[in-house]
This record gives C-alpha cells, structure tokens and sequence, in this order.
C-alpha cells in the first residue's frame, strides 16, 4: 500500500451502485473492503483478480450483523492501519401502504438503512479520530427530501440517516472528519426497471433536465465529496436528481 | 495487567501532549478535564486508540464513560475488562477447538488483537 491510497469501507458493494462506487474507488488506486450479504460475479471477479486482497476485500456479512460489522470495520483497521472513507450504501426497500407492510419488513429497513450505518460509523470513526482525518458519504434518497407514498418507512430511514450526517458532522468535524449525504432521485437501475414506460415517461416529464439520472451521474458526487476538493463541505444533503426536487 | 495500566498510560499522555506539549507524565489522581484539559473529544480518541491497541472498549456495554473521571478510573476500567475477558477467552478457545478453522485471507478476529497486545503470539 502507498501513502496516497486511501482505504475506503463501502456497505454493500456487491451489486448496483455500491458496485459502481467500489469501481471507481479501485480505478482511483485506493483500497476498497466491502461486505454483503452474499456474493456476485463482479465479487468474485475482483477477489480472483487480487488473491492477496492487497486492494480489495469482500466479506459475506448481513448488514444487520451489527457485531459483524462492528468487527470488519476493526480488521480492515489492523490489516491497513487506517480508514479514510466510509460510504454507508447498503439498504433495502419495500413498496406498500404503511398498513399493509408486515412488521419483520418495517423492522429489516430501520435495521440495514439506519441501525447498520450508524454501527458501522461508530467503528470506522475508531479508525478516523485517531488520524484526525476521514470523509463519510451517506447514501440517503430524494425520499428523505419529499414524500411519495408507499416508501414512508424506507423514507423514515433515509430521512434518519441525514439527522445522522448533520449532527454527526457537527461533533467530529472539529477532528477534521466530514460527513455529507448524497440523495440520488430515480435513476437507470435494477431500482427502475421495474417501472412502466409509462411511469417512466412521468418521471422524465417532471424532472426539469428531462431525463433519468444513471449511476455514473452518483458516482461522480460521491467522488467529489470524498476528496479534497469538497474540503470545506460537511453536514449537506445534496441531491442528484436533475432537479425532481427543486 | 501492569502492561495494560501502561498502554493506557501512554495513550493519554500521548493525547494531553498534543494540547499541551509540557506534559511529560500523567498520574492516577489526575482529572482529565480539570488537570489535563481534554474534552470528550480527547476521551474519544483515547478509547479509539485504546481499542485499537487492546482489542477491547469497556464503554461500548459495561462501563458509564460518564463515571471516567481521572486517568486512574480509565486504567481501572480497561483492567477489569481483561479480567473478565480472559474466562471468555477460554470459553471462546474451547469452542474453536471444536468449530471450523477460520476463512483464509479474512481479517482477523478480536480474539488476536488482544492476543496481540498482550505480546502473545
């Protein structure tokens, strides 16, 4: 490892936008160590190419294994030394009416999308303060920013999980940790491709560029707010969402 | 459990260094706040580091960090926390004995970063 690799901790990095994220961090020439809950061929790729895990761990963890997560985050700190990022990705959602939705499914969401990323924060941080340095990207939704029915639990989480980036980025930022959260809106993707061309057509009427975001359109943000070019941004929410939310 | 009082003992001079520089020893009876001027910022670090140095943190369950008030309550609590940890321990080896061998390449256990701290190998 060089000095001017970062070491990255992204949840949920097997699949989606996780994937891409991971993608870019290893393109950059950091050190990623991701988790999920069970392996791809994108996974098994990059484990294939890297045996001696010298730039890219996976671990097959479910995100609600909070003592599991609590001790990945912990190796990846005695194998490098040091975290630098930490972008909380994984979660889960189910459509439905609030009163339709069984209660192990409202249970699961709060756990993964907000009970997860803060464990997995708390343990990382063991990594940040001592280096009095880190960045943390929050993997939020347009749906903390705006109500649509049928997600209210899954926009309860992302909507927790900026109070987490904003008071969160007020108590370490002193130590020169920032924090931030990204709120993709709809956007090309294994989320989408359920819509109708129909719904999909409303969607690109109502938002004001005219299109569905892609995931290289997250990627970028993220990208920015984990480098020193967002040096002096922390505690923001920041959608990418050509605009559906203005 | 000399050896554990020491490594918390270095890891907040270390810390009060830092704020101030003319700080060469730390002595039990010392407040953090009031004698060294570390604030719950400062604590945070210290337990991070400590964590990382001895594989454990006594505030995650058993211990108030609220009740830490001078450096010797803070080596206090990293001491008990070995004293239990170490029937945990044997409990803990009597089940690997039993159970499958760890994943290769993974990234180790809890078990030998306070193994490790210990200088054992």
């Amino acid at each position: 490892m060089t000095s001017q690799q970062r070491v990255a901790v992204v949840s949920g990095g097997s699949r989606g936008l996780g994937q891409a994220i991971v993608e870019d961090l290893l393109a950059a020439g950091d050190v990623v160590a991701t988790f999920s809950r069970s392996s791809t061929p994108f996974v098994q790729q990059r484990l294939a190419a890297d045996p001696q895990a010298e730039s890219f761990t996976w671990e097959a963890i479910d995100g609600t294994d909070f003592p599991r997560i609590k001790q990945f985050a912990l190796g990846v700190l005695r194998r490098w030394g040091r975290i630098d990022v930490l972008v909380n990705n994984a979660a889960t959602g189910t459509d439905g009416l609030l009163t339709l939705t069984r209660e192990a499914d409202i249970h699961r969401q709060i756990a993964l999308n907000l009970e997860a990323a803060i464990h997995l924060t708390r343990a990382c941080l063991k990594g940040m303060l001592p280096q009095r340095s880190g960045s943390i990207v929050n993997i939020a939704s347009v749906n903390a920013l705006r109500g649509h029915a049928g997600v209210s639990v899954y926009s309860a989480t992302k909507a927790g999980l900026h109070g987490l980036t904003k008071s969160l980025a007020a108590e370490v930022g002193p130590e020169g940790i920032r924090i931030n959260s990204v709120a993709p809106g709809y956007f090309q993707s294994e989320m989408t491709s359920g819509l109708t061309d129909q719904q999909r057509d409303r969607i690109v009427r109502r938002t004001p560029l005219r299109r569905l975001g892609t995931v290289a359109d997250v990627v970028g943000l993220v990208r920015f707010l984990i480098s020193p070019e967002s040096s002096f941004i922390t505690g923001q929410m920041i959608a990418v969402d050509g605009g559906f939310t203005c | 459990m000399e050896d554990v009082e020491q490594v918390v003992l270095d890891v907040v001079i270390g810390v009060a260094r830092e704020k101030s520089a003319a700080i060469q020893s730390v002595e039990a009876d010392q407040t953090l706040v009031d004698d060294l001027g570390l604030r719950s910022l400062d604590l945070a670090r210290i337990i991070a580091k400590l964590e990382l140095k001895l594989g454990v943190d006594p505030f995650a369950e058993m211990v108030a960090v609220t009740s830490i008030r001078t450096v010797g309550d803070l080596c206090t609590a990293y001491a008990g926390c070995f004293e239990e940890d170490a029937e945990a321990e044997e409990e803990a080896e009597a089940e690997d004995q039993a159970g499958p061998a760890p994943r290769a390449g993974g990234l180790g256990s809890q078990k030998d970063l306070r193994k490790k701290a210990r200088g054992e190998p």
